[in-house]
């Protein structure tokens, strides 16, 4: 049974340009709300729990697109479901660090409730991040070429 | 078919038209208690119960039998009972919780019950009655008889004047209070500046220090500060009213979180107070006002207040002016402004400070609400 599939190049690429889109404004955030003179975040600890979020991912997307620019292009497909699914549950995963970055002000939060909510999200934003392995780890798998 | 709907019509009008008294019951009805101008209210919010001071309070009785039933009133805290002239002496009317107010013609009577409503069900009719206590100590008493819309009875209404004894003994009580005094010279100050001549106080005119305390208390009411505390100054040369503590703006105007102890910050209302969110937590900064009245020097002494001692001015001074300082002339008075800004560091356990900005007085006074055309 194989369903409709896309180029594996494409798909990563893809992936790749929403990570690297997200997590750039996810970074301008906090570098506005920890680097100023009169910063809200206590820069120490926004960065210790912004960092974990999204750096290992990164470095897996990142890694994999320098490995295959080293190796001759073979022609590669992926399933488009997991294609579907790493891309949703990646805009879902980073929507909500950026929501979780800029939303303070509306709800009127002094800095102090702002660490105490990056300290409690600690809680059940890996969950999240685990699921987007996943489907990550999934779409890698997935690809099949001739070769492979 | 449509003359004799016509017909219908017009014989219906003319039965109600030379319907006896149908006019003359509908208008009875519409009778409202003649009031006068409506007391300054004090939010309920900020009085979970009456205020301490009651100039209702006591036995109240009718000067004149002749205006009416009603014979006796006693006020005991908010709790009303109206007796009525019987044949066989007075009978009680009906007791009950009154809805109080205060605020009154006098600015003294500010923090005090001064009118109350209240309602009685009897056995034919429902008794409304006011209470407002008049400038000359007398109570004036305003009853409404509503009778049900079966009854033959037309509604009615009484105006009585009452004479209490336990009041004016309250009166003479405030007359000997002495109020605390506020420290002179005062506490070092953020900033300090005199407020224009015509706004707090008239210099082109004589007037008691009552009249000057009448006014800035209105323009405080005005301005939304409830309950400042009034000091007396060393040798009765003026007064001093010391407002809530605010949070406020680094551009002196308050937060939404205008009088709460853990203020939260404003909520951003465009794209640029957003963005300027993210970057910028303001330090807290809270504000004590002091208006001194006097005609004497005003200096300031070199020990800076604490947040907390300023805080403290609200709750160790009084609430009304004494009347020996009330009827007091004094010529030549100026009000000045003593700012007292604490600015308390966004870094977590730090304490606020006496904070020198650069905003001038007349700006702070502006940023709260209060006399705002100083600035033009």
């Amino acid at each position: 049974m194989s369903g409709a599939r896309m180029d594996v190049v494409r798909g990563q690429a893809i992936l790749a340009g929403v990570w690297f889109v997200a997590t750039g404004l996810a970074f301008a955030l906090m570098l506005v709300e920890t680097m100023g003179p009169r910063a809200p975040l206590p820069a120490a600890d926004a960065w210790e729990w912004f960092l974990p979020l999204v750096v290992p991912t990164l470095s897996l997307m990142l890694g994999t697109i320098v490995f295959q620019a080293r190796k001759p292009p073979k022609r590669a497909t992926v399933g488009r479901a997991a294609f579907t699914a790493a891309v949703s549950l990646s805009l879902v995963y980073l929507v909500l660090v950026i929501v979780i970055l800029g939303v303070w002000p509306i709800l009127r939060l002094r800095p102090d409730e702002v660490a105490s909510l990056l300290d409690k999200s600690k809680l059940w934003l890996p969950a999240v991040q685990s699921l987007v392995g996943i489907a990550l780890g999934a779409f890698f798998v997935s690809s099949q070429g001739a070769g492979d | 078919m449509r003359h004799m709907s016509i017909g219908l019509a017009c014989a219906l009008l003319a039965v109600v038209s030379v319907s006896p008294s149908a006019g003359q019951i509908r208008e009875a009805r519409l009778i409202r208690l003649p009031l006068g101008p409506a007391p300054r209210v004090i939010p309920a919010k900020f009085w979970k119960k009456p205020p301490p001071v009651s100039l209702m309070q006591g036995l109240w009785t009718n000067e004149d039998p002749e205006s009416g039933p009603l014979s006796r009133l006693v006020v005991n805290g908010t709790h009303l009972s109206a007796f009525v002239r019987g044949a066989s002496g007075d009978t009680l009317l009906g007791e009950t919780d009154a809805r109080w107010y205060v605020g009154g013609p006098d600015s003294s009577w500010l923090f005090a019950v001064t009118r109350m409503d209240a309602v009685f069900e009897t056995a034919t009719a429902q008794v409304e009655l006011a209470l407002t206590l008049e400038k000359q100590g007398r109570l004036q008493v305003d009853e409404l008889v509503r009778y049900p819309d079966s009854s033959s009875n037309l509604d009615r209404w009484h105006r009585y004047a009452f004479r209490g004894g336990p009041q004016a003994s309250t009166m003479k009580l405030m007359s000997t209070v002495k109020i605390p005094e506020f420290p002179w010279p005062p506490p070092k100050a953020s900033t300090r500046d005199v407020v224009p001549d015509g706004l707090a106080t008239r210099s082109d005119s004589t007037e008691t220090l009552g009249d000057i305390f009448d006014r800035i208390t209105t323009a405080m009411l005005a301005a939304g500060f409830v309950g400042p505390a009034v000091y007396g100054i060393p040798d009765q040369t003026g007064f001093v009213i010391v407002t809530q503590l605010e949070n406020i703006r680094e551009d002196g105007r308050p937060l939404e979180d205008r009088f709460t102890r853990d203020p939260r910050p404003d909520r951003p209302r465009t794209i640029a107070e957003y963005l300027r969110a993210l970057f910028d937590a303001p330090p807290g900064l809270y504000r004590v006002i002091a208006l001194a009245v006097t005609n004497g020097v005003v200096t300031e002494s070199e020990q800076e207040p604490t947040k907390d001692q300023a805080e403290l001015w609200l709750h160790t001074g009084s609430r009304w002016l004494p009347p020996e300082l009330r009827s007091k002339e004094l010529a030549g008075a100026r009000c000045e402004a003593l700012i007292y800004e604490f600015r308390k560091p966004p870094e977590q356990g730090s304490e606020p400070t006496l904070w020198q900005d650069n905003l001038p007085a007349l700006q702070h006074l502006a940023g709260a609400y209060l006399w705002v055309e100083a600035l033009r």
